[in-house]
């Protein structure tokens, strides 16, 4: 998992956004597309350059696997009134987010439904909540 | 008697409240007061079309904590008006376009080294710009980089190392200033996708104070050896909210994948 996690860095490390024009060089390897995901927070990494969340998701087969949420960095969260109170361990939080290439489990956000139910761009763009989320 | 000198009492009471000096403040347009932000604690924050503040010598302050607009790409036409949209490549420009593969090959920012001016001014964190008669600072929350430019009228330095941000100078064009940079080390990127810039480069940006509120910026560069020709980028910046602060940031907090071996160390390259 960290090798995983080290290696989308790598990729998004230059850059703070994600715009589908840019995969060919800063997030090629994350699907220009969104997808849904659910889970338990087990950590929440509150960081600069980017912030982590880890989560615990239901397979197919109903076991439990992590997955890792990229975000932007901790100062751009901040701005926008994640603190380590607002997500914490425990928390089930849904994602709307960017599936890493290669089918493992990691996903750059897009936008995450906190337990309480407001819904943020944790890309750091500042985003409105889409509206079937 | 006595409610004589109840009344006059009462008079000079109302005259006092009436010539007793008012706060500035409240004759302005307040958006909001300032909580702990970048603005002067317990001032009020004016009115974002409100006229833009004055140097002490007359000139336009560009003071303030901006937020500039982001660029990923200058080329990509869906960000805002004002983005280039075809860049003028020499044959060495576009032969360093097409092979830059930061996966591959490691990209400079990745190992958290200086962004420079463009790709800190074309990013996504906010810059707050500190402004007086003989030298405007810029405060960039990227990497906590500053960069500071004399607008005395001094010349450029003679025989100066290049640098990942070069060494910019600032006169006035009326009441526009412009900041030109030279002497940048030929490594940095215009923009987050990687678009080049050789060490022949020179940048030349105009800042242009519209209102309280907002500001229009100009992004010209003129590099010989990586495009045919001049070309210009425009933005409008708009100030931070009243509540808004420049944080700390540091690249290399979190950058695990550099010592880990999953992000390829950028390397000088080889002209």
């Amino acid at each position: 998992m960290r090798f995983k996690l080290g290696f989308a860095l790598a990729l998004v490390c230059a850059a703070a956004l994600a715009l589908p024009a840019l995969a060919h060089h800063s997030h090629g390897n994350y699907e220009d597309t969104f997808m849904d995901i659910q889970g338990v927070v087990k950590e929440v990494h509150l960081v600069v350059p980017h912030s982590w969340i880890y989560i615990e998701v239901k397979d197919a087969k109903g076991e439990p696997e992590m997955w890792a949420l990229e975000a932007t960095g901790r100062t751009g969260l901040q701005r926008i009134g994640v603190t380590p109170e607002y997500v914490k361990p425990g928390d089930t939080v849904k994602a709307r987010c960017h599936h890493l290439r290669d089918g493992s489990n990691g996903c750059l956000l897009g936008f995450l439904k906190a337990k309480d139910g407001t819904v943020k761009d944790w890309d750091g763009n500042n985003a409105p909540p889409p509206a079937d989320f | 008697m006595i409610r004589l000198l109840n009344v006059m009492a009462a008079l000079l009471v109302l005259i006092s409240i009436v010539l007793s000096p008012i706060p500035a403040f409240s004759q302005s347009k307040p958006a909001g007061k300032t909580v702990l932000g970048w603005y002067p604690y317990g001032k009020e924050f004016p009115a974002l079309n409100s006229p833009a503040p004055r140097l002490p010598n007359g000139k336009p302050s560009m003071a303030g904590m901006w937020g500039q607009v982001r660029r990923a790409d200058v080329t990509d036409k869906r960000v805002a008006p004002g983005y280039i949209a075809e860049l003028p490549y020499t044959a060495w420009g576009k032969q360093q376009w097409e092979t830059y593969d930061p996966v591959k090959n490691g990209d400079y920012a990745g190992s958290c080294l200086p962004f420079g001016f463009p790709r800190t001014v074309y990013g996504p964190h906010p810059i707050h710009v500190v402004h007086d008669n003989d030298q405007i600072v810029f405060l960039a929350e990227q990497d906590t980089w500053f960069h500071l430019i004399p607008t005395d009228g001094r010349p450029f330095t003679k025989d100066l190392p290049p640098t990942w941000w070069g060494e910019s100078v600032g006169h006035w064009d009326g009441d526009a200033l412009v900041i030109e940079t030279v002497n940048m080390n030929g490594y940095i990127k215009v923009d987050t996708i990687g678009h080049p810039l050789s060490n022949q480069a020179k940048i030349t940006q105009t800042f242009k104070r519209i209102d309280f509120g907002h500001m229009e910026h100009t992004f010209t560069v003129n590099d010989p050896k990586t495009y045919t020709k001049p070309w210009t980028v425009t933005d409008l910046w708009t100030v931070k909210p009243a509540d808004d602060r420049i944080l700390e940031y540091s690249c290399e907090e979190n950058n695990e994948g550099l010592y880990d071996g999953t992000i390829v160390r950028w390397k000088v390259p080889k002209e």
